[in-house]
């Protein structure tokens, strides 16, 4: 009797243990429910293991509120994002050096092993400016990603960056002074591997493209001021000497010649990509010009036959997103074929940039260094990929679908443009070519 | 009884007290730790837009986003209104669904109602601002009040969108308060985000960096 008496304790004892336990999960589960997307970062900076353990298996998005000497700042860690939970760290020191930089370090010693936002309120008026995220090495400053200014005066800057380790710094600047020094490090750029032609996946920030072609334009503009005379650059230098010995030697391999606008045209002599990653030019057509020394003459006007359209698409409206539908004339004609004029040493994408505005056609580009060309990301909002992951714009120019970008073809007089989308990486506008394919 | 059964039944006893007292110390400790996380936020009246998951660029499928309230002062708000902008190029706005706060209604037989909110899609998305309203038109005290809030999770309704093509990897899309008010009869008692009575908190849109 005395025995069973003791079993059955023994069994009470046990099932309060398991019930304590389940009371302690639900506790825990209520925890994450009342995580209520915000939490407060605690003293020693330390956020368990646990916590992230629940937002990953919840995929919930939580703020983790800290402050810094005075500084807000908030981390936004998205659940979904964590793969490997584990104990993180989350303190951050942050300085405010003077009106434009922010010195911040992390408290952490190893990267999380996810991407959260870190959005620091600087308190400060920011309207009309724009911020770059910098890490010091050595004596250099080497940028790693712009900073996103948001709230009522663009007070909150966030930084969304792999790296929580190390001291970074936030360099805030007016938006001109950033254009001027854009400018600038886009002349230094290298170039890297990838096909130099208008079928290019998107990359950066659209603020960040934008600063960086209107950039463009400025240096375009001080060049155009600045030089005098046309300065061929490094490539072409070699290619015309290298013409210019193809024709003493009395040979025609290729019709090396210049046209009245002083084109340069391909002779084939030259089997190599150039340091925008273009392919040789076939032999006979324009080589490309580089934006920075273009010149333009305002005082000869000049005419060619443009058009847009997106045609392919009526083939392959299966493949259309179908929130663009509306964005397809029924026709496939966004601006029909007709003489435009321009100026003397305008590139094709002067010409386009010019037409759109002056018809009220939505375009989006971005400025691509590494091929020295502003590339089209979307023309009637229609952008690249909406019609299957082949399709995007594409240029032709008497013809040819020239293998560099837009803004290194010059135009000269009578010839026509035609831009035209693609569904299948040129193949359906016969230019697969200028794709590599 | 032997003296072995008896070691046995302290031993046991032992562990059982052993056993509810690291319960209840797991117990007190969690609800400490719980209590220290709550934010300073959610101390006074606020509204807030959800944040949502990073979101893939080619992502076409509609989302919402809730607009939570955390508390109300003591009196009826018969009329609230919200302007949020929001980047019409980027986000393509295609309306409301309704929340689970319930304003006041003597009318019906539950004492209850789900607000009439009040937006116009079009515009929103032509002016990049969404202004949504409720306006109590019976003047019975159709309104708002803390006695219809519950302890957690007050939507008040959610916002639909949808991606549109021109977004971008690693791209921010910020949605933000130009303005929030709960309105009284009396003005004063009002609660309004440019009188600092009521706090509000922006959201995002975080475009994920293709892997």
């Amino acid at each position: 009797m005395k025995r069973k008496l003791l079993l059955f304790f023994l069994c009470i004892l046990l099932a309060f243990s398991f019930t304590g336990c389940k009371d302690f999960e639900v506790g825990v589960s209520e925890q994450t429910a009342s995580y209520s997307d915000r939490m407060a970062i605690p003293e020693d900076g330390i956020v368990s293991a646990d916590v992230f353990k629940d937002l990953k298996e919840t995929k919930q998005v939580v703020t983790f509120e800290g402050e810094s000497k005075g500084i807000k700042y908030e981390w936004t860690v998205f659940g979904s994002e964590i793969t490997e939970p584990k104990d993180c760290n989350l303190l951050v020191t942050i300085v405010k050096t003077s009106d434009s930089t922010y010195i911040f370090n992390y408290a952490s010693k190893e990267d999380f092993g996810f991407t959260p936002l870190l959005s620091i309120y600087s308190g400060d008026n920011n309207e009309g400016k724009v911020a770059s995220l910098v890490e010091v090495r050595g004596n250099e400053s080497v940028y790693l990603s712009d900073v996103y200014l948001t709230g009522t005066n663009s007070e909150i800057l966030n930084v969304s960056f792999d790296s929580q380790v190390g001291t970074y710094i936030i360099e805030i600047s007016d938006e001109e002074e950033a254009l001027k020094m854009a400018s600038a490090d886009s002349n230094e750029n290298e170039p890297a591997n990838e096909p130099a032609n208008e079928q290019k996946a998107s990359s950066n920030s659209e603020s960040k493209a934008e600063s960086k072609t209107e950039s463009k334009t400025e240096s375009k503009t001080e060049s155009k001021a600045d030089s005098e005379a046309y300065e061929p650059d490094e490539y072409l230098s070699k290619s015309t000497s290298a013409t210019s010995k193809v024709n003493t030697g009395g040979g025609n391999s290729g019709g090396a010649s210049d046209t009245p606008a002083g084109r340069v045209l391909s002779d084939g002599s030259r089997t190599e990509k150039d340091q925008y990653l273009t392919d040789p030019v076939p032999i006979g057509k324009p080589q490309p010009v580089e934006p920075e020394n273009q010149v333009v003459n305002k005082g000869k006007t000049l005419s060619c036959t443009f058009s847009i359209d997106c045609t392919t698409i009526l083939n392959n409206i299966e493949n259309l997103n179908p929130d663009k539908m509306d964005a397809v004339p029924a026709n496939g004609i966004i601006f029909p074929s007709q003489t435009v004029t321009f100026y003397e040493g305008e590139s094709v994408f002067d010409v386009l940039s010019r037409i759109c505005r002056e018809n009220n056609i939505h375009i989006e580009y971005e400025w691509t260094a590494m091929y020295n060309s502003t590339y089209i990301q979307g023309i009637h909002n229609l952008y690249e990929f909406d019609c299957g992951s082949g399709s995007g714009w594409m240029y032709k120019v008497d013809g040819w679908y020239p293998n560099y970008g837009c803004s290194r073809y010059v135009l000269t007089n009578g010839e026509t443009v035609e831009w035209r989308y693609t569904c299948d990486l040129g193949a359906d506008i016969g230019g697969a070519y200028a794709v590599g394919e | 009884m032997d003296s072995k059964k008896k070691i046995v039944i302290i031993v046991s006893s032992v562990l059982a007290v052993v056993a509810i007292a690291i319960g209840l110390i797991i117990i007190f400790l969690n609800r400490n730790s719980q209590t220290a996380k709550v934010g300073k936020f959610f101390t006074g009246p606020a509204v807030f837009i959800e944040i949502p998951d990073k979101m893939d660029k080619k992502d076409r499928s509609e989302f919402e986003l809730g607009v939570f309230v955390t508390k109300l002062g003591k009196d009826i708000y018969p009329a609230a209104s919200f302007s949020i902008s929001f980047d019409p190029s980027k986000l393509e706005f295609l309306g409301l669904e309704e929340g689970n706060v319930l304003i006041l209604d003597s009318d019906a037989p539950s004492g209850d109602n789900l607000p009439d909110w009040n937006v116009d899609v079009e515009t929103s998305n032509k002016t990049g601002l969404i202004n949504v309203m409720y306006l109590d038109i019976s003047g019975k005290d159709k309104g708002f009040s803390q006695d219809k809030l519950y302890e957690d999770d007050n939507s008040l309704f959610y916002l639909k969108f949808k991606l549109r093509g021109s977004v971008r990897e690693k791209e921010m899309y910020e949605l933000s308060f130009k303005d929030a008010v709960f309105a009284c009869e009396d003005d004063s008692k009002s609660l309004s985000m440019l009188s600092k009575k009521l706090k509000t908190k922006d959201s995002f849109v975080m475009i994920s960096e293709s892997k």
